[in-house]
């Protein structure tokens, strides 16, 4: 999962910003073999911007800031006062963010998806993806392209789970040939190979 | 085995959280120091890309039972990413990135995930 979320903000630029934005990010991240971690919920409205004249600043908390507390760039995500959602991508180290590592993980493998609070921290304009003058701009924002950034968020969920399972059938495969034993008939493993390739079969499809 | 942030834990359930915290257990990114000489060249194909993922799923794969019950914050495991160059299979050529397309994006995400989502 950190691989998947940090493949998938390496080109939030490219999605929803303008195309200057997305090569500065590009060089900015492959340059520096940066890892990039998020703090997007846009679901709530709980991190706030304000117009500081050339920046927008960011207040507030998010949940779920899947691997943020382990990179060197974030996106933020916030709205402001008329209710627009804007997407920045900032260094993480600086004073205005920490986090508070409330993520137990339970089961769900370290994707180190705890709370993070962002204090007064200061974006330039420039740097709000697909905004242009303070306001969202249609050639970045308003073209079909840009609804793209919501499905390719879920398919990076399909594709770890389905990673897992994978590789749970992979072990599972490799536990029976090697290890386990067929009750009632320890030593007659005629049942165990036709189980296997019923999961084979069901593998393949 | 216990498995607990000594009762922090609130996954996201409204409160306001605090931060600026230190994580109270970080995996030792000197653990993966081996492999920052290993891999010195990025993979030029869909295919090279995809070995390079199964390796690093390889290596995970040996204790990732341990890492998940220790729920430790994972330095080690981003370090790993790092020295692999799978943080770039997307990244634009002309700065030293793979150029692969987002569906090759995935298929290395789903590769690692099969030794540790």
């Amino acid at each position: 999962m950190l691989l998947g979320y940090h493949l998938l903000w390496s080109q939030v630029a490219d999605i929803v910003g303008s195309e200057e934005q997305a090569d500065a990010l590009h060089k900015t991240y492959v340059t520096n073999n940066y890892y990039i971690g998020g703090a997007v919920n846009p679901r709530d409205n709980d991190l706030k911007i304000t117009d500081g004249g050339e920046h927008a600043v960011f207040n507030g908390y998010k949940h779920f800031t899947t691997g943020a507390a382990v990179s060197d760039l974030i996106v933020l995500e916030g709205a402001v006062e008329t209710g627009e959602h804007i997407f920045a991508v900032v260094p993480t180290k600086q004073p205005g963010i920490g986090f508070a590592y409330n993520w137990n993980n339970i089961g769900l493998r370290l994707t180190e998806s705890g709370s993070a609070t962002i204090t007064d921290v200061r974006v330039p304009w420039a740097d709000a993806l697909g905004w242009k003058d303070k306001k969202p701009n249609p050639a970045d924002l308003g073209i079909p392209f840009a609804s793209l950034l919501l499905p390719l968020i879920q398919l990076n969920f399909s594709n770890f789970y389905l990673g897992i399972a994978l590789g749970a059938l992979d072990t599972a495969k490799g536990y029976t040939t090697t290890t386990t034993r067929p009750w009632p008939f320890g030593g007659d493993v005629s049942g165990v190979d036709s189980g296997l390739s019923e999961i084979d079969s069901w593998r393949e499809s | 085995m216990t498995n607990t942030n000594n009762g922090t834990s609130t996954n996201g359930t409204g409160v306001p959280p605090k931060g600026n915290q230190q994580p109270p257990r970080a995996t030792d990114p000197a653990v993966y120091a081996e492999y920052e000489a290993k891999w010195d060249t990025l993979p030029a194909n869909e295919e090279g890309w995809i070995a390079r993922a199964a390796e690093v799923a390889a290596i995970l794969a040996k204790d990732a039972n341990q890492r998940d019950e220790a729920n430790a914050t994972p330095l080690a495991e981003v370090a790993l990413l790092k020295h692999s160059g799978l943080l770039k299979v997307i990244g634009r050529q002309k700065y030293g990135g793979g150029g692969q397309p987002i569906s090759v994006g995935y298929k290395v995400t789903r590769e690692v995930a099969k030794g540790d989502g």
